[in-house]
């Protein structure tokens, strides 16, 4: 039997025999595992985002009158008083802080105008929620900022929106506050927040007595669950822990996959259509060949294992160059997202690499079916007949 | 030119090499409503030393030496080479039995163009699963055997159709072989260059392997031991 190893150079020496085909059917292979790839680095960024920089940061439980699954409230619609309702518990279900929220998105067509307005107790602080934020110039929210109109900014928002300690920002016509803080760059969606007093922001909305969510941080993290089951029971409101909202995240994710990988299937199966025209090809060319090692002495079964391995290895040697390609195109969508919201939006994740190598082996080893079948096939009297 | 009578008494016989026997082989192919007999009936024992099948085109040579040969099946009888039925083997036994005991000569080289000189005379070796470095060293020494060392690696296409057809000998002889099957050989070379395949095959006829030579050449014919005429199917000793 002949060794794997002189199998895959035999096969490799068929490839070169026609080093243009080979190489153009190769780059077809190489763009479509390329555009798969960064069609679901996207996603997988996304995760990172989420998961590395959101979820060690974020409250450990939220309040809130309508859950994710509900869709986010436009405006604040939980009455204040809940706050009052769940302090009363604090104690009884070692609940260490209660923060009110209020969130209001302005988005714009142009993204990169896109910011977060964050209101929360100028007495509690930012880094009641999010306590790895420090201020890169300026200062913080401080007890006396409370219904001040002041804000402090994200170092994205700051950038995209040219704003500056001493900068006016206006919040509606009727009100504008004044820039005392930009914070430091953190890489993550907090750098699109700008940070203002909870009444400030409640006044600029309209929305006095009502908060977003309420944010609670807990003696233990790991009773999060119990607590928010609690909450929501004895006060009749949602209440999510942090992998409540990282599972809904994901579940997004998973269904934005989906719809990713399928466009990227699309080119995947064109590539493999190519792959297998151009083996097949390659059988029809090398029929006599074929005839001849089958004369004499190797077994339909080599010659279909040949066939085989020289569509797995077009099929591979275009699956690392997508991977490649994938990865300077992930460079250059992380080059815009970082302009535009200061995150890596697309990532190479290791499960990614993975499944890259893996489908392309899957399409080299589909594509080489028929013609390594039709190759172990050949009748050796009609092969040594052909001219 | 060797003359037959020369070759005949210049054998040596080999006891360790099977005999190719066949047994009442024949190959019918159906056409329209009828048949077509290629090969009647024919039972024979091949000795070793050189076999000439001569005949003119559309006899049934090529049918016989497709059928000795394992490439075809026949309607009956039996290709029997050291006991063994050829054709009752599955198509990869018939593989590695081919593998064994056969080497072939074809009319074109038939040599794979993407290998050189080296590689061809290795490739059986290689299927037989040898280690590089054995099979190496003997497809070398019988490179060197039908005086082409000096161009082990060069392609075939770097190879005159003479050389090429050299090789394809050290390629047939590769797994030391009891039998060679050689059709046509000097068919698309030059008298001369010709001459010198003639002489390579007469060599291993000579050291009693079993050489089965397909020509309608009688020049070529004459050099052998034994001769075959085919006409319509049917064989007949000389």
């Amino acid at each position: 039997m002949m060794s794997w190893g002189d199998l895959w150079a035999l096969a490799w020496r068929g490839l070169t025999r026609r080093p243009v085909r080979t190489l153009l059917t190769a780059l077809g292979i190489t763009v479509a595992v390329a555009s798969m790839v960064v069609f679901l680095s996207l996603g997988e960024g996304i995760r990172k985002v989420f998961t590395s920089e959101l979820g060690g940061i974020g409250p450990d439980v939220q309040v809130s009158l309508s859950g994710f699954t509900q869709g986010f409230a436009p405006q604040p619609n939980l009455p204040e008083t809940a706050v009052g309702d769940i302090q009363k518990l604090a104690t009884e279900l070692k609940i260490t802080s209660v923060t009110p929220v209020v969130m209001s998105v302005r988005s714009s067509l142009d993204v990169s105008q896109s910011v977060v307005l964050y209101g929360l107790p100028a007495a509690q602080g930012i880094s009641t929620v999010f306590p790895k934020i420090v201020p890169a110039t300026g200062r913080a929210l401080i007890a006396g900022d409370e219904g001040q109109k002041v804000a402090v900014v994200g170092a994205k928002a700051a950038e995209n929106l040219r704003l500056k300690v001493g900068s006016t920002l206006n919040l509606t016509r009727r009100t504008s506050v004044k820039v005392v803080g930009v914070l430091a760059q953190e890489s993550g969606l907090v750098d699109s927040f700008i940070f203002l007093p909870l009444r400030t922001l409640q006044d600029a909305e309209g929305a006095t007595g009502r908060v977003s969510l309420v944010a609670l941080k807990l003696e233990n993290p790991r009773d999060a669950r119990a607590v928010a089951t609690a909450l929501a029971k004895r006060l009749n409101l949602e209440a999510s822990t942090q992998s409540d909202f990282l599972s809904f995240v994901e579940r997004a994710l998973r269904i934005s996959d989906a719809v990713r990988f399928g466009i990227s299937l699309i080119a995947l199966i064109v590539g493999g259509l190519a792959v297998a025209n151009t083996v097949m090809m390659g059988v029809f060319e090398r029929t006599r060949e074929f005839g001849t090692l089958r004369a004499i002495g190797a077994r339909p079964g080599f010659v279909r294992a040949l066939v085989l391995t020289e569509s797995l290895l077009l099929a591979l040697a275009g699956g690392v160059g997508g991977i490649i390609l994938g990865l300077a195109g992930i460079w250059g969508v992380n080059l815009y997202t970082q302009n535009l919201a200061g995150i890596d939006a697309a990532a190479l994740t290791p499960r990614l690499t993975l499944l890259a190598l893996g489908i392309s082996i899957l399409l080299g080893l589909l594509s080489g079916l028929l013609p390594s079948r039709s190759a172990s096939r050949i009748s050796i009297t009609d092969a040594l007949g052909r001219v | 030119m060797t003359s037959s009578a020369t070759l005949a008494a210049t054998v040596t016989p080999d006891a360790t090499r099977p005999a190719l026997v066949t047994q009442d082989l024949s190959r019918i192919y159906p056409s329209g409503e009828g048949s077509v007999t290629a090969l009647a009936p024919f039972t024979h024992t091949f000795p070793q030393g050189l076999t000439a099948v001569v005949g003119p085109s559309g006899s049934g040579k090529s049918t016989l030496l497709n059928l000795l040969a394992g490439f075809d099946t026949p309607s009956s009888g039996r290709v029997v080479v050291g006991g063994t039925d050829l054709h009752s083997l599955s198509e990869a036994g018939r593989a590695d039995f081919r593998l064994k005991h056969y080497g072939f000569v074809f009319q074109n080289h038939n040599l794979v163009t993407i290998l050189s000189a080296l590689e061809n005379v290795e490739f059986p070796l290689t299927l037989a699963g040898m280690k590089p470095k054995e099979r190496r060293e003997r497809a070398r020494e019988l490179l060197e055997r039908v005086g082409l060392g000096n161009r082990a690696t060069h392609l075939p296409g770097q190879l005159s159709g003479g050389e090429a057809q050299r090789v394809a000998i050290a390629r047939a002889l590769a797994c030391d072989p009891a039998v060679l099957l050689a059709d046509e050989p000097t068919g698309n070379l030059d008298t001369r260059t010709g001459q010198k395949v003639l002489d390579l095959l007469t060599a291993q006829a000579q050291g009693g392997r079993t050489v089965v030579l397909i020509t309608h050449d009688r020049d070529v014919a004459a050099l052998a031991n034994h001769t075959l005429r085919v006409r319509d199917g049917v064989v007949t000793g000389e």
